[in-house]
């Protein structure tokens, strides 16, 4: 349905975007994981026809659309949600009206899609209000019901929950996931936040410098990155250094923090002697102060930090490296764990993630 | 005792509805607000189109722009009769000392206020209204109505600022008009001429009436700017 062949996009002599190849199908709501000024944004802005590339393409339908009548056109069959809200001044009812007015609709037309989104998204209470003295999380819902009245066959979403609290930002997703579903949306999301890409989204797309660096399922990024950008994206943040010892049957040895342990095969090709990193989730770790309370611990060594979390807390784990190890609260209490505490950490094989050396280093 | 007395007979002028000075509002009332209607016309569309396109020399140009907005009005006037003086290049079209003269000269004072105020209006809203509108399908045309719209509070503030620079400016009225009798003597240059006659009456009388009239168009024009701005107050 789109797709973006060699592009590249600069500002001024720094290059923003370089993507060679990415297509979008439809039904596919992918989420475009990155930090701060990784390009993301540049993307969805190319993606939304709002800025051309200084190099390569945009194909929608197989169509490469250069020229601005042709672009507008395009545009006309899609719709963006931003970070702010952008209400425009007057009602919540004209704002979900606007697209439809720019597009020359008949009034009937205009108020009855305009109604049923409000009713969608459970604003009309709000139809006759001011734009300007509306909550955020109710702002960005007029927003969303705004871009989702024109009829989009592609809904762009840039960070649209980044300014909202807690409570705005989780029906503000329950309310978006519905619409997506409900109106079998294709949908492009960026976010820096990996939780919400893996609820929200299909298929991620991890971008650093600009570059793509992982196009997978979202949970294939979430436990098996494939680099250390993409590790700390998802919340690993200082893999394990490990040697690989050798593999037999699917699985491989790796000697790290003076013992040898069974992980899966990694994807990569391998050698004896191979410097590796294991990259191990928090939820994936069990914990226990004895070594004969888990069978064949992988890793011990004393408590470095705990960090006391909603629903539990975050242990770091001094062994080698730094281990994050996540205890829910009624563990944590049974445990009564003190900074300094030695622990044993036991992990499944398939619970480990080996990347080489050189792409947990890279920057 | 010379203010009160002066007041008084000022009053009493303008009680009397006298014909000269009625003459003499009208036409200050002409003059400057078609000077002010046509740097609207010109001045609104060259800032918004000074904020919005991209071209070299951008910056040059707002910086003329922004110089313009304390363009002294003797330069104006001298500038201006230069070229309409009988033998200056547009001598040729006859009309120094007329009405139509002093309202071109009030519109090379008031359009770089109306366009440098634009200007700012639209640059001070946030780009991404502009990235909003083009991603809900506006064209590039109806994207421009919104950002007006969205900026109609300095807009008119614009409006008010180019009306108030010329109805009370004396330079070049003076210079390329001639303050001559029923023909293009305006309010300001006729409370110059009747201060150095020392009819200080005459001179308060016409000084209210300005007033009045400045009033009472700002108040039209700040009256619709205020709806738009109840949201502050929550009114």
């Amino acid at each position: 349905m789109i797709e973006l062949r060699g592009v590249v996009h600069r500002y001024g002599a720094r290059t923003v975007l370089d993507l060679p190849d990415l297509e979008i199908s439809r039904g596919d709501v992918l989420g475009v994981l990155g930090r701060n000024g990784s390009g993301k944004s540049t993307l969805l802005r190319l993606l939304g026809l709002l800025e051309k590339p200084v190099r390569g393409q945009v194909f929608y339908h197989g169509r490469s659309l250069e020229d601005e009548r042709s672009r507008w056109a395009q545009r006309r069959r899609m719709a963006m949600v931003f970070q702010d809200p952008l209400l425009f001044a007057g009602s919540v009812r004209s704002n979900v009206a606007y697209g439809l007015k720019v597009r020359g609709r008949g009034r009937q037309e205009i108020r009855s899609r305009s109604d049923h989104m409000l009713a969608v998204l459970e604003i009309e209470h709000l139809a006759e209000r001011d734009a300007a003295t509306l909550s955020g999380g109710e702002a960005q819902r007029v927003s969303l019901a705004r871009a989702l009245a024109t009829d989009p066959e592609v809904l762009f979403l840039d960070e649209p929950t980044t300014n909202l609290d807690v409570p705005a930002r989780q029906s503000f997703r329950r309310d978006l996931m519905g619409a997506l579903r409900a109106l079998r949306l294709t949908a492009v999301y960026v976010t820096h936040d990996p939780a919400e890409a893996i609820a929200m989204c299909n298929r991620l797309a991890v971008i650093a410098g600009g570059r793509i660096v992982q196009d997978a399922g979202p949970l294939v990024i979430w436990n098996r990155p494939a680099t250390a950008e993409v590790a700390r994206l998802v919340g690993l943040e200082a893999p394990i250094p490990g040697i690989l010892l050798g593999t037999d049957a699917g699985l491989a040895r790796v000697q790290a923090d003076g013992r040898s342990l069974t992980v899966r095969l990694p994807a990569f090709p391998v050698a004896p002697g191979m410097a590796v990193r294991l990259c191990i989730r928090p939820e994936h770790v069990r914990i226990a102060t004895g070594p004969g309370d888990t069978a064949a611990p992988a890793f011990s060594g004393p408590v470095e930090h705990i960090e006391p979390q909603a629903n539990g807390v975050r242990l770091t784990i001094r062994c080698g490296g730094m281990l994050a190890a996540w205890l829910d609260a009624p563990s944590a209490r049974s445990l009564n764990l003190r900074v300094g505490d030695l622990v044993h950490a036991r992990v499944d094989p398939d619970d480990v993630h080996v990347l080489p050396e050189e792409a947990a280093l890279a920057p | 005792m010379l203010i009160v007395n002066s007041l008084r007979e000022a009053f009493r002028l303008l009680l009397a509805v006298d014909r000269e000075i009625l003459e003499i509002a009208w036409l200050s009332l002409r003059v400057s607000g078609t000077a002010t209607v046509i740097s609207v016309l010109l001045g609104m569309p060259a800032g918004v189109f000074l904020a919005l396109a991209r071209f070299p020399g951008k910056a040059f140009i707002i910086g003329l722009v922004n110089t313009g907005m304390g363009l002294p009005p003797v330069v104006v006037g001298l500038t201006v009769s230069l070229l309409f003086w009988r033998a200056g290049p547009m001598g040729f079209l006859g009309i120094m000392y007329t009405p139509a003269v002093m309202v071109l000269a009030q519109v090379l004072i008031a359009l770089p206020i109306v366009a440098g105020l634009s200007l700012a209006a639209i640059q001070q809203l946030s780009p991404g209204l502009r990235l909003q509108a083009l991603s809900l399908g506006a064209s590039r045309l109806q994207t421009v109505f919104l950002l007006v719209r969205e900026a109609r509070l300095p807009m008119l503030a614009a409006i008010m600022a180019g009306f108030g620079g010329v109805i009370s400016e004396v330079g070049s009225v003076m210079m390329v008009g001639g303050n001559i009798k029923g023909h293009t003597r305006v309010l300001t240059t006729a409370m110059v001429l009747e201060t150095r006659m020392g009819r200080f009456e005459m001179a308060l009388a016409l000084g209210i009436l300005l007033l009045a009239m400045s009033f009472t168009v700002n108040a039209i024009l700040t009256s619709v700017q205020q709806r738009g701005a109840r949201r502050w107050t929550g009114g």
